[in-house]
């Protein structure tokens, strides 16, 4: 008879049994809710006119009945450029980044010798320790057209010196090349963390039926890495509008402004309306509805994958 | 797996050792270039004909770096930002994931929905930066220890971690009449200390190397932290002068010494700002790994 009664344990009774664990857990909460619920409030900015001196409370609603910074925002001329720039810098980001992990991944998994194999990877993991700004320090200064060591070997051929980081044309290759730089060796560990979950029997029954190993790679490995591949794929088609590579991205749009043609993304236009120039209301415009349509495209994505392969974010 | 020796298996074999060196020497190449330059004369510094391999070495740019308060000062100021951060954090998301631990907590599912909606929704850039600043936190050191101070991956960790502790022993120390505070302080405490440190190491790194946040809530030189004044010095070219000495700046080939000092300082400071994590690479790279493992196998 004492179970039933037991079981109803009001909820502030438990509440205050636990009050170890509560207190553990009360200055993370305050913390969230602080620096992560209170500026949800602060969205309401992005539908007034924001004045620092009469803060967000008291300042008047925008015009057009408070949306009149979207309305402006979807009229900008270069909105179509940013909206560009911004989704085929990730298209190019989401297809070509993985693969040059998964092509090394593969070379270090028929690597006999372990102790090279550990040497090589270890050594390759360093990049990925390093700032952006130390990043795309180094490859400034490896580009430069004057004192850079490539230019100088493009100089020996006698072709001109190439200006790398001032030519829109470059700077999304250049962006692929930092980051794969920055992330070949990291990205072997999850890749060969993968092939470590492949059925041995598979690689057995196939030795046993003939297959020497080349067909072993082609028929067992390579398949299930192109289905990882895909699912990838499919995951990050959710943030299509978010900005990759942003500090990255910041630093050589900064460093300079003339290749905005490719260089300007939602994230970079966000900082420079809503910072530099301090158009607040504005910029937290754009801030909102760039979440708002990478929220949707994150689930839509979410879904699709879950429907193909059953793997989810949730 | 099973090794063969036909001509084919020896082909692979070629083939996947000179790629893997080859990735390796690209991957080492830009480093080397960079370290090399540094310590090389004016003459191949300014023409780029440094390769893998200094050139007439000279450790002249080494002195200079120090001979400014400039980078030493955002040296200190990384060092400061980065260990205080650390703490604060770490000391919070330990403190936070052992509830979240406990499936018998009654607020964890409550909390954990909070926590989650903030993955996908947020203020954003601005409304955050606003409040910061009006909780008296711009251009100071609180800019970079109190907001966003969790982050939710290492949260999760954490958790994990804990989780991996046998209840039982939990269990066994409670039937034995300890306290809540006592089984935290003396069972887990001592059990998830690899833990702790895995995740200290990536609060770290991640303060160390951040560089937008700081360049946002910073606006004097005195408070810059190392990644700010190396993205001016190396990106922009600025404060060349500031480590020319007096003489320097005042003789007739002031212009020369402008144009060398600017390159190689640029080198420099580069390979001052990368040492550090050189210098504790290799701990790094061992707990990195300890986080990824544990995460991807539980999480």
């Amino acid at each position: 008879m004492a179970q039933p009664a037991k079981r109803k344990t009001g909820f502030f009774v438990k509440l205050f049994q636990q009050k170890f664990l509560l207190l553990l857990l009360l200055p993370g909460l305050v913390n969230f809710i602080v620096w992560h619920y209170i500026p949800m409030y602060g969205i309401t900015v992005a539908f007034k006119d924001y004045s620092m001196r009469k803060g967000i409370f008291a300042s008047p609603w925008a015009e057009d009945l408070g949306f009149g910074h979207l309305v402006n925002f979807l009229s900008y001329p270069y909105l179509g450029r940013i909206l560009f720039n911004t989704v085929f810098l990730n298209i190019l980001m989401m297809f070509f980044l993985p693969l040059p992990g998964i092509l090394f991944a593969l070379c270090l998994n028929e690597i006999g010798s372990i102790r090279y194999k550990r040497a090589v990877q270890t050594i390759s993991y360093f990049p990925y320790f390093l700032s952006s700004v130390a990043v795309v320090g180094i490859f400034t200064l490896i580009l430069s057209p004057s004192t850079g060591v490539v230019n100088s070997i493009l100089k020996a051929f006698g072709a001109e010196p190439v200006y790398f980081l001032m030519e829109p044309g470059f700077f999304r290759p250049l962006m692929l090349l930092m980051s794969a730089w920055q992330s070949i060796g990291w990205d072997t560990i999850i890749w060969l963390a993968k092939i470590a979950t492949i059925d041995p029997q598979l690689y057995e029954s196939a030795t046993v039926d003939g297959a020497g190993r080349l067909r072993r790679m082609w028929y067992i490995t390579l398949p299930a890495f192109k289905e990882w591949y895909v699912i990838g794929l499919i995951l990050s088609f959710g943030s299509l509008l978010a900005t990759s590579g942003f500090e990255k991205n910041l630093l050589l749009y900064q460093a300079n402004p003339g290749i905005a043609d490719t260089a300007e993304t939602i994230g970079i236009f966000l900082y420079r309306r809503g910072l530099m120039t301090g158009d607040f209301s504005y910029g937290s415009m754009v801030g909102f509805l760039n979440m708002f349509v990478c929220l949707l495209m994150l689930l839509m994505a979410n879904y699709v994958s879950r429907k193909l392969s059953e793997e989810s974010i949730w | 797996m099973i090794r063969e020796r036909g001509i084919g298996s020896r082909i692979i074999d070629v083939v996947v050792y000179s790629m893997a060196t080859m990735i390796l020497m690209l991957t080492t190449f830009p480093l080397l270039n960079i370290v090399s330059t540094s310590i090389s004369g004016n003459l191949p510094v300014l023409n780029g004909w440094v390769g893998i391999w200094p050139v007439q070495l000279n450790l002249e740019a080494y002195t200079r770096v120090f001979s400014n308060w400039l980078i030493p000062n955002a040296f200190i100021n990384s060092v400061a930002y980065t260990v205080l951060s650390t703490g604060y954090s770490v000391l919070i998301t330990l403190m936070m994931a052992y509830p979240m631990a406990k499936k018998h907590f009654v607020l964890r599912k409550a909390v954990w929905i909070l926590l989650v909606i903030t993955m996908y929704f947020n203020g954003g850039l601005i409304p955050t930066f606003l409040l910061v600043s009006q909780m008296g936190m711009y251009d100071s050191w609180m800019s970079q220890v109190f907001p966003l101070a969790i982050a939710i991956g290492n949260l999760i960790l954490m958790r994990i971690f804990i989780n991996n502790i046998p209840e039982e022993l939990e269990e066994s120390a409670k039937l034995d009449g300890a306290q809540d505070i006592q089984v935290f302080f003396r069972i887990v405490l001592p059990l998830i200390k690899p833990g702790i440190a895995t995740i200290a190491l990536y609060y770290a790194v991640w303060k160390w190397n951040d560089f937008f946040n700081p360049m946002i809530y910073f606006s004097t030189y005195e408070r810059y932290p190392l990644t700010v004044i190396l993205r001016e010095i190396v990106l922009q070219g600025s404060h060349v002068d500031k480590f020319m000495s007096a003489a320097q700046r005042a003789s007739q080939d002031a212009s020369v010494y402008v144009e060398a000092y600017n390159t190689r300082l640029r080198y420099t400071a580069l390979i001052v700002s990368i040492v550090p994590i050189v210098a504790v690479f290799p701990v790094l790279q061992r707990y990195f790994i300890k986080g990824v493992s544990e995460g991807a196998v539980k999480g």
